[in-house]
């Protein structure tokens, strides 16, 4: 007899159980606030029980429910608008990016530090640590890969403040990391 | 044509998100012959490129946080209410 595993994931009644806590993994890390991310992951649910008749099946339920997260989040940026500070985009405030002796490269491999729950401790931790503004360009950028013209349509930024953004907030992350894992070892 | 190590950290930055000119890559290639600092600093910024994106990919399994029980009854009633009063 067939078994259509898929089945008991389509029963919406099930889909806070089944996915409430990967969703909301997924926000938390990009948002960066519980509150707003318990928010956004609420919004997903409910937009996709309205147009549950556009799920086909094609994908998981899980990867469908994701991509609607993933607009959530992009809405929300649009909706509500990170300040750019001025002084965030002064190329004066550049620091020399390795004003400190540089140890070596790098050597874990990224595989192996996202099952590590210590570094999600301190990348989180590096991340509050980031302007607003350039956390958002961060993230889309570097957890979901869009292109700098993609983020821009978001942020309303011109090319040159999205770079500026971008290297201001590697240069800090990079610091963090340095600081507070790679240095630590 | 010469850069300094602030001008080769911004180049690395950017050049992971467009495409330099020929002019900025042949000096950034220079500068980086010339300073192992800035090799360093250029091969930790591809590991944060490539942490990060296996931290997007992996979230939903391993960021620390969980929806709390609360918000998840919030949730499940919020969708069995009607539609017309949510």
């Amino acid at each position: 007899m067939a078994v259509d595993r898929e089945a008991p994931s389509r029963d919406p009644s099930r889909w806070v159980d089944e996915h409430g806590d990967a969703l909301f993994r997924f926000a938390v890390l990009r948002v960066r606030d519980p509150d707003l991310a318990a928010d956004l992951v609420q919004d997903t649910f409910l937009s996709a029980l309205k147009g549950i008749e556009g799920f086909r099946g094609g994908s998981s339920v899980r990867t469908w429910l994701t991509g609607i997260l993933k607009h959530k989040i992009i809405d929300h940026y649009r909706r509500n608008k990170s300040e750019v500070l001025e002084s965030d985009l002064h190329p004066e405030g550049d620091e020399l990016a390795h004003a400190e002796s540089l140890r070596s490269a790098w050597k874990e491999s990224p595989a192996s530090l996202v099952e590590d729950r210590e570094f999600w401790t301190v990348l989180t931790g590096c991340l509050d640590g980031l302007p607003e503004a350039h956390r958002r360009a961060f993230s889309m950028r570097e957890f979901d890969g869009l292109s700098g013209e993609e983020i821009r349509k978001v942020l309303e930024v011109t090319p040159t403040n999205l770079w500026v953004m971008l290297h201001r907030a590697r240069t800090k992350l990079r610091r963090c990391l340095e600081t507070n894992w790679f240095g630590e070892k | 044509m010469s850069l300094n190590c602030k001008d080769a950290a911004r180049l690395l930055s950017e050049k992971r998100d467009r495409r330099l000119s020929w002019r900025a890559r042949i000096s950034l290639r220079l500068h980086m012959l010339a300073c192992k600092m800035c090799k360093v600093y250029g091969s930790q910024l591809d590991t944060v490129g490539r942490v990060c994106r296996e931290a997007g990919l992996r979230a939903e399994h391993n960021c620390p946080g969980e929806l709390p029980d609360e918000r998840k009854q919030r949730i499940k009633d919020a969708m069995t209410r009607d539609p017309r009063d949510r």
